[in-house]
């Protein structure tokens, strides 16, 4: 299982590598002109790192949120948090009319995403359980989305319009590597309080009441763990707006392939999401298309099928 | 010791009070609704608006921190569910995950618990697939497996075969036997009767009687509490009853 985890993972990682080095005037890998070499180094290797981070960042996320919340269909938009660092950063475009490569932007994004946070766990109670936490969530992305929709409505142009709606669809298409320095404090930060919170985790095979009799700072392992879902769904919607579905399917791809202990779960759920967004962002860009497709869209496209297809599979099996 | 003073929840437990020493099997009797799962979970510090003093050894029972609860406390809710599919051997070693006994002792403990409940056949299986008197006894196995001194089962025996349910009520006793203080609630009256040292007969959220099971499982309770007449039908073997409904 894992080896063949791991086979998938690094054909995706080739083909990534393999559309690399396809723009130039030959499939090789070896740069030949100054210009490739800029274009490996400056647009295409943070790229890569973009899309694998930001992958693994959605796919850990989901299953965490999954395994906490208990329900099969929490994914990080479910929280609001995604919709909170996009609120945030719409608002900021439309105020200061600055364009999304303005330095201080990704941090009021990041605050955004733990201010709903913050608002998510006021509202869920001292002692949340799953189904309020998800209700609560919910209704904060609603906010969101409604807050999202005026701003786009209220847009001074169509240009404007157009631009932050691509924005919001999700890409890790020409942001270089200082987003990639952006993103990964925060994803270590996240997998340091998820490795402090492993054994509340993997306490996540019993029920709601018996995780409770096992003797859990429960609050505090909740908190955190929903802390550090915050962190990486919010570095993922500064970095590369709202990807949907990977948080969703990565999880259950990884339960389908017959992964179900909760720390391996994790673990291959950010593996999965990783290869997965590298393999459509490389299809993205090979994509011969007017306006390139954003990388959020291609997911969903293609994610949701798939799904389709495995659980499918899985029916048939089990009959 | 356990103290219960005037412990009551705002909606479901009038005032009551009670005291116990370890070293019991204490049963927890009462119509449907009558406040055995309140009484049970309050004791567990799993409810809120609770008034009273319940205590344990000077330990607040009502407000349980995680280190104590780690120390003392065993929890068998009334219903448990699977969903993820881990396997019975994995659920055993999670229930110990927060235990700071050594490795070996733990594996020992988990041992007992697969012998007790007769889990070897079923170690490698997904839990979701096992039948919900098998998921039973894998519940009652990772308690076991834990080796607190206070342990509260809410109906345990429900959903087992008789074989199991003598086996789950053996093992409560024998527990209470080496020095745990156990309690149990409990619908089937004849088991009650044959193993509980004490029983705490609830009423509509009230306790009615209390005491050995011959003062508690009196006509006159059990009319008041359950509505029926009992024939007892004793003999050196054990207890059953007739219960005709009044």
């Amino acid at each position: 299982m894992t080896v063949r985890l791991l086979i998938i993972a690094t054909l995706a990682l080739l083909i990534g590598v393999w559309h690399l080095g396809s723009g130039g005037q030959s499939w090789s890998l070896i740069p030949q002109s100054t210009l490739d070499h800029y274009i490996l180094e400056q647009i295409r290797a943070p790229r890569l790192m973009l899309a694998l981070l930001n992958g693994v960042a959605l796919g850990v996320a989901g299953s965490v949120l999954q395994l906490l919340l208990r329900n099969p269909l929490a994914e990080p938009g479910i929280t609001g948090i995604a919709g909170g660092a996009a609120v945030a950063t719409v608002i900021t475009l439309y105020w200061g009319a600055v364009s999304p490569v303005v330095w201080w932007l990704p941090f009021i994004g990041m605050a955004g995403g733990l201010i709903t946070l913050a608002l998510l766990w006021l509202f869920a109670g001292s002692q949340p359980r799953g189904i309020r936490i998800i209700l609560v969530g919910v209704a904060l992305a609603a906010i969101a989305g409604a807050l999202i929709a005026v701003v786009l409505n209220l847009a001074p142009n169509p240009f404007a319009f157009q631009e932050w709606a691509l924005w919001l669809m999700g890409s890790v298409a020409n942001r270089g590597w200082a987003y990639v320095w952006l993103m990964i404090p925060a994803v270590v930060l996240a997998v340091a309080l998820l490795v402090s919170q492993r054994r509340y985790l993997q306490a996540q095979v019993f029920d709601e009441v018996t995780v409770r009799t096992l003797g859990f700072h429960e609050g505090r392992s909740k908190f955190l763990l929903l802390l550090a879902v915050a962190l990486l769904v919010s570095a993922s919607v500064v970095t590369a707006g709202i990807i949907g579905f990977i948080g969703l399917v990565a999880p259950h791809v990884v339960r389908l392939l017959g992964v179900n202990r909760p720390l391996p779960l994790v673990i291959f759920s950010g593996i999965v999401g990783g290869v997965l967004l590298v393999a459509v962002d490389a299809l993205v860009k090979s994509m011969d298309t007017r306006v390139e497709l954003q990388l959020g869209v291609v997911i969903a496209l293609l994610g949701a099928p798939w799904l389709l297809v495995l659980l499918t599979k899985q029916e048939s099996r089990d009959a | 010791m356990l103290k219960l003073d005037n412990i009551a929840h705002s909606e479901r437990l009038k005032p009551l009070s009670f005291t116990a020493e370890a070293g019991q099997l204490i049963g927890v009797i009462g119509a449907n609704g009558a406040g055995k799962s309140t009484l049970l979970k309050i004791m567990a510090g799993l409810l809120n608006d609770v008034s009273g003093a319940a205590t344990w050894a000077d330990q607040d029972m009502t407000r349980w921190s995680a280190i104590e609860r780690r120390q003392y406390l065993a929890f068998i809710p009334q219903q448990t569910q699977f969903q993820e599919p881990a396997t019975v051997a994995d659920l055993l070693r999670t229930a110990q995950i927060n235990l700071r006994t050594g490795a070996k002792e733990l594996a020992q403990w988990r041992q007992l618990s697969i012998e007790q409940f007769e889990l070897e056949p079923l170690l490698e299986r997904a839990v979701t697939e096992l039948s919900g008197g098998e998921q039973r006894r894998v519940t009652l196995a990772c308690t076991h497996a834990m080796n607190r001194p206070l342990l509260i089962a809410d109906e345990p025996t429900a959903s087992l075969d008789l074989n199991y349910q003598l086996l789950t009520m053996d093992w409560l006793k024998t527990s209470s036997q080496q020095g745990k203080l156990v309690f149990v609630a409990l619908h089937d009256l004849a088991l009650a009767a044959q193993y509980c040292d004490q029983i705490l007969l609830l009423h509509h959220g009230a306790l009615l009687a209390h005491g050995t099971p011959n003062q508690v499982l009196t006509d006159a309770n059990l009319a008041t509490a359950y509505k029926v007449s009992v024939d007892w039908l004793c003999n050196p073997k054990g207890v059953a009853m007739l219960p005709r409904r009044l």
